[in-house]
């Protein structure tokens, strides 16, 4: 487990089921896990607060590895990016049920078969609970990821709850960073921060990502089903696929998931 | 009807995106980045109260220490911090610096994610109608 004195918490969006899909970031619709005053208010923009614990190794170690985090989950969605490549462009896909991405793959292709049937798929989504909820998921989601670059990000760095450093980055990219007056020449904890503007900056764009590779892939899936309009009936569950094919994949972290 | 509902989101969504790339080639021109320093409390007023930091360092409560501005042509003005004895403040500047890097690397790296995203939704938008 994590130690009590850190986390790792994005707030101000409201992801899908409460979680990151990057498996980094505990998300919080509130300020509270790292607010000064219990009168702190709800941000209206997206805020990546990290909270690290006073003993330098510890706090060094976390950053080290949610960055690492960070870098697994971009592999992780370039190898979803290219099992979705080749199950739209394979034309008879074959796995073995013991493989990790086994499951997700099945589920995926039994959507795009799913809309091969003469059964009207608009009646099928209207009966399929299931369904429905991956609609409202993958809406929700890329509202969400849309809130993140319409908005400033904010990124606020403590060690042992004291400030260490704030920076405020706009759409366009302008930095405004402040920092305590105190610290002076070279600090381990300036250091700190700078990694962890670079670890929110990196998770937002990994969330863009998604959104590029969900999109693509069911474009590519709809070619399968033939269907007109069938790209955007895949989306729900091509955001499923590569929700799934990450979480299957970050259980081969075992030394990171013990932080998260 | 959920399709027409997940449709008009997907549209929502790369409607926006085009409108910011397209916002991001005009704005892209300067890439500004500004370090402060600030008395310790004032840190924490900032986090808690979010006030405008433009606006707190024109109160004096926050010190402008360094400033960068990159423009798209390469041209590229610096402010760089000092000591009272005018030499370079090195710890400052150091950071500023790493900063600088920071935010030209995830200028471009938004820029491209943007662009890909954008593209992605509108082309199974296209495909759609097609």
């Amino acid at each position: 487990m994590a130690p009590a004195q850190s986390a790792f918490t994005l707030s101000g969006i409201a992801l899908p089921e409460e979680e990151d899909p990057l498996g980094i970031w505990q998300l919080s619709q509130t300020t509270e896990a790292v607010s000064f005053s219990a009168a702190a208010e709800t941000p209206e923009e997206p805020a990546w607060r990290i909270a690290l614990p006073e003993l330098p190794e510890t706090a060094e170690h976390l950053l080290t590895d949610h960055l690492q985090a960070l870098t697994l989950s971009e592999q992780d969605l370039g190898q979803a990016q290219q099992t979705l490549l080749a199950l739209s462009t394979q034309e008879a896909v074959s796995f073995s049920a013991t493989e990790p991405l086994a499951g997700p793959q099945a589920a995926l292709l039994d959507a795009v078969e799913a809309l091969k049937q003469p059964v009207s798929y608009d009646l099928k989504l209207q009966e399929d609970a299931e369904t429905q909820k991956l609609y409202r998921q993958w809406q929700s989601f890329i509202e969400q990821v849309r809130r993140t670059l319409m908005h400033y990000a904010r990124i606020e760095t403590t060690l042992a709850a004291a400030p260490v450093g704030l920076t405020e980055v706009g759409w366009t990219g302008d930095f405004k960073t402040t920092w305590p007056a105190k610290t002076t020449g070279f600090s381990p904890h300036r250091q700190y921060h700078l990694q962890a503007v670079h670890l929110a900056l990196g998770s937002r764009i990994a969330l863009l990502r998604v959104v590029s590779i969900v999109s693509t892939g069911a474009a590519g899936l709809a070619l399968k089903a033939a269907m007109p309009g069938a790209q955007v009936l895949l989306l729900p569950a091509t955001w499923k696929f590569v929700r799934d094919v990450l979480k299957e994949l970050r259980k081969s972290w075992p030394q990171i998931q013990s932080l998260i | 009807m959920a399709e027409v509902t997940l449709q008009e989101a997907v549209k929502k969504f790369a409607n926006d995106l085009a409108a910011r790339v397209q916002n991001f080639v005009n704005d892209v021109s300067v890439l500004e980045v500004r370090t402060y320093t600030t008395p310790h409390d004032q840190v924490k007023i900032l986090i808690n109260d979010r006030p405008d930091v433009t606006e707190i360092a024109n109160e004096g409560n926050v010190s402008l220490r360094a400033y960068t501005q990159v423009s798209f042509d390469g041209d590229t003005a610096i402010c760089v911090p000092v000591e009272e004895d005018g030499s370079v403040d090195k710890g400052v500047w150091e950071i500023h610096n790493q900063t600088v890097e920071q935010a030209m690397d995830n200028r471009a790296k938004m820029l491209k994610s943007i662009g890909e995203a954008a593209a992605s939704a509108l082309t199974a938008l296209q495909k759609t109608k097609e």
